[in-house]
């Protein structure tokens, strides 16, 4: 079959170039003698001038084309998929071959050996030239885009062995991660799970992960990890977030995967096939249509794809992200519709990122469903613990609160529930909540930054809880700010002998009746979200009923200054209590 | 002040540290109550020592006129050496801290004396041993001292200076009142009498007001009647001088913060008046 596409290319190019051949034979001395009579008048007969500018146009108009055609130096080496200038470069050269047909009267003035050769190695000249500069630019972009630093190596790292500052820089930057020396949280050795179901043909994957789970970092692995085993796939990234239609949105998705294909192998063959595709999957033909009407379905449109790639000996595996953050509008259905027919396109597979929220029938769509690996609450714990020592040994403040121990957070939390079963410590919650990469680095690069400025001022522990809160469960901590006097009011203690205690019943009351409409909504974990409110506001059990051991910080949300701490904390300034 | 400011200071013993943290407890009640706030168990020693310093600080800043009254801040510390330390502890301190406004901060006297030992919470015995130290150091300070010096430790705009260092705002109670009597006191009177030659519109009011009497004092509306037996004990054979000088006074020459002093002893030189004149009947 290989062998087939390979000789269908070749003659594809044969063809070409025989046409090529016969316009530069016979069309070339015309178009020489009107552009020689141009380029004199431009000149004004000044016969230094006249080669530079035939040069710098020349250089100029295939320099255009070939930026249309987008020709890259990487399609040279496929001599199972010649690209379209071999045919250019042949057409050239065997101009002259053609006869001047003099027997039959006055010779046709035709392309001279000398000047075909010459052109012909004055154009491979040109395109090699170009296609190295776009190279050559595109891997400085791409050096210069890369992280560096302390981030060197090809292995992953394991969290107790990074520094203080590997852990700041690791913290501070919001971008899915570059290599495996980046890895913390077990995606290299994933990555390696992946490959070997996507290795064999045909085989989907959806992955299931949460926001800021790691699903882009995974993927940039995945890519790594295959190209440093030599397998013979090529990655195309596509996301749908943001889409509000989804014609658009498939054409991304193909435009992506043909733009990609074409760093590769030369696709001018099918460069118009996103738009084709969408035409008749959408039955908005366009008026050139009515003149050569498109007969094939949206499959055999896809299906374009196989003969290059069998004859290049690649995959493509699509990976398709952010489907579940798509606008209102967007009908989900449509892009898996796509995806769906990817499957019956040889060569072509699909790794679907999606939430684990999103409800639907992926055995359907894909042989295998996997879940992304959550960071070990270990590694977390050590995260949060080594941030937080670092930022109290940063200020050197006098602290007054004692520091829970959040590394050894897992054994502690295991001992309590033992002891009592269903009791949740706050340490333990708070690493429960920040088991994903981005809420994790959020909440640590928040809790450094207000630490910068309340150093001091509260308990870093309070501040730790506030962070979390705020990155890992917005509603809860909109919910604390939003009903904080009634909070700290319903925490007071009902003054003896006097009328508050049916006060604070009601207070509490409704309080709990808020809070249940705003756990309804079901956008985080309950359990580990109240254990946490309850640490920091203590006096809060009417919430919930959820068992731990609060205990007043000093310089927390609680006893007599409350209010002041409380503010510090959610406003993360120092001014609010001067 | 951040709680950070206050936790260095509470966290260091040397004397420049304690006098700058009973500064910013003294010039600030939101500085106080971070203090009160961040005591706990190593903070208790300081107490008193902090206290002492605060006291001395408002001596200076506030002269003869220093009452605690005008020292919010001082009641941060002031409250939790009630609450952690003993009377044992305490009384030594305190008798101490007393005597160091006499004869010059007496109005300063009158007010620790009266946080520390009034109200419910303090007996008899305990006020005992601080009354006889008040008594016994002022008699020695100030029965002989020069007008200058009996002038300078009576603050001219609070005349209620002499009553509460005699009878104490516990007056009602005379019971629990050690050394509270007209005749405990009777050396002072005298001395008064002849050091308000030099400052009469200073210690005339302060006599005044001593000299009222007790059915006049708890009436609601401005009244004023010299205590007859009192004005005997006290002056003897000088009353009559002693009215004179109240009724000669210029009543607009007081320098009094409190409009009522001003009326009540316009209502003295009244009483003075018509006293004199029966006397010449």
């Amino acid at each position: 079959m290989r062998a087939i596409h390979i000789l269908a290319r070749w003659s594809q190019l044969a063809v070409y170039a025989f046409i090529g051949s016969i316009l530069v034979a016979y069309g070339g001395p015309r178009l020489q003698a009107w552009s020689e009579a141009q380029f004199e008048t431009v000149t004004n007969g000044k016969d230094a001038a006249l080669p530079i500018l035939a040069g710098i146009m020349t250089i100029a108009l295939v320099a255009v084309v070939h930026a249309f055609a987008k020709f890259r130096i990487q399609h040279i080496r496929w001599l199972s998929y010649p690209p379209l200038p071999f045919a250019i470069v042949a057409a050239f050269a065997t101009a002259p071959l053609w006869p001047s047909f003099r027997q039959f009267g006055a010779p046709v003035a035709r392309v001279d050996l000398a000047i075909g050769l010459g052109t012909a190695a004055a154009y491979a000249a040109i395109w090699l030239l170009l296609a190295l500069t776009v190279a050559v630019a595109e891997q400085v972009k791409m050096y210069l885009g890369r992280g560096r630093g302390a981030w060197q190596g090809d292995s992953p790292r394991q969290v107790r062995d990074l520094s203080d500052d590997q852990i700041g820089e690791w913290i501070a930057r919001e971008r899915p991660i570059d290599g495996p020396s980046e890895d913390l949280f077990g995606f290299w050795d994933f990555s390696k799970r992946l490959l070997t179901r996507l290795a064999r043909r045909g085989h989907t994957i959806v992955i299931q992960g949460g926001f800021g789970a790691g699903k882009t970092s995974l993927i940039r692995l995945l890519e790594q990890r295959a190209a440093r085993d030599r397998l013979d796939f090529y990655f195309v990234q596509v996301s749908c977030w943001g889409f509000e239609d989804t014609i658009a949105a498939q054409k991304s998705v193909l435009s992506s995967l043909v733009r990609r294909l074409n760093d590769e192998v030369d696709c001018l063959s099918i460069r118009g096939l996103p738009r084709e595709y969408v035409s008749i999957v959408g039955k908005r033909l366009e008026w050139l249509y009515l003149l050569s009407p498109i007969d094939e379905t949206p499959l055999q449109q896809l299906q374009r794809l196989s003969p290059i790639l069998n004859a290049i000996r690649r995959r493509i595996v699509v990976v398709v992200e952010d489907v579940d953050r798509a606008g209102q509008r967007f009908d989900i259905g449509s892009v898996f519709a796509l995806l769906s027919q990817f499957r019956e396109v040889d060569s072509l597979s699909f790794v679907l990122t999606i939430s684990p929220h999103q409800s639907m029938d992926f055995a359907k769509l894909c042989e295998f469903s996997e879940i992304i690996p959550t960071p070990a609450s270990s590694d977390v714990a050590a995260i949060c613990q080594h941030v937080r020592d670092a930022l109290v040994r940063k200020h050197a403040d006098i602290l007054v609160d004692k520091l829970d121990d959040l590394a050894g957070a897992d054994r502690v939390g295991e001992l309590t529930a033992l002891i009592v079963p269903g009791t949740k410590l706050w340490t333990s919650a708070v690493i429960e909540l920040l088991r994903s990469p981005r809420f994790l680095k959020r909440a640590l690069r928040r809790l450094s930054e207000a630490w910068d400025t309340l150093h001091g001022e509260v308990s870093i522990d309070a501040l730790l809880m506030t962070c979390t809160l705020r990155e890992a469960a917005p509603a809860a901590f909109s919910f604390l700010q939003a009903e904080l006097s009634d909070i700290l009011a319903a925490t007071r203690s009902a003054t003896y002998g006097s009328d508050e205690k049916p006060y604070l019943k009601a207070l509490r009351e409704d309080l709990r009746a808020r809070w249940k409409r705003v756990v309804a909504r079901k956008e985080f974990d309950r359990r580990s979200v109240e254990t946490v409110i309850l640490n920091l506001f203590v006096g809060t059990s009417f919430l919930s009923n959820v068992e731990t051991y609060p205990k007043e910080l000093k310089q927390g949300p609680s006893g007599d200054r409350a209010e002041l701490y409380a503010k510090r904390l959610l406003t993360e300034q120092l001014e609010v209590s001067q | 002040m951040t709680d950070q400011e206050m936790l260095r200071l509470m966290g260091v013993r040397g004397t420049a540290e304690l006098s700058k943290l009973a500064a910013a407890i003294l010039s600030s009640e939101s500085a106080a109550a971070v203090f009160e706030y961040f005591a706990d168990g190593s903070t208790t020693p300081l107490l008193l020592p902090l206290l002492s310093e605060i006291y001395a600080q408002l001596r200076r800043r506030d002269d003869a006129g220093a009452d605690l009254k005008n020292a919010e801040g001082s009641f941060a510390p002031w409250r939790l050496a009630q609450r952690r330390l003993g009377w044992e502890t305490i009384e030594p301190w305190l008798i101490g801290e007393v005597i160091k406004n006499a004869p010059n901060h007496l109005r300063l006297l009158n007010s620790i004396y009266y946080y520390w030992t009034a109200g419910e919470n303090h007996s008899r015995s305990q006020r005992e041993p601080v009354r006889a130290a008040v008594h016994r150091v002022c008699k020695e300070r100030m029965a002989d001292a020069p007008s200058q010096v009996v002038c300078g430790g009576f603050d001219p705009a609070f005349p209620w200076i002499l009553f509460h260092l005699v009878f104490t705002t516990e007056y009602e109670k005379p019971e629990a009142v050690p050394f509270g009597t007209a005749r405990d006191w009777d050396w002072l009177a005298r001395a008064l009498l002849e050091a308000s030659e030099s400052c009469p519109s200073t210690l005339l009011p302060q006599l005044v007001i001593a000299t009222n009497t007790w059915e006049s004092r708890q009436k609601t509306v401005i009244d004023y009647t010299f205590n007859e037996e009192l004005l005997v004990l006290w002056f003897g054979d000088k009353r009559e001088r002693f009215l004179r000088s109240v009724i000669s006074l210029d009543a607009g020459s007081l320098k009094t913060e409190d409009a009522n002093a001003v009326a009540y002893f316009q209502a003295a030189q009244k009483d003075a008046a018509e006293k004199l004149q029966k006397i010449r009947e």
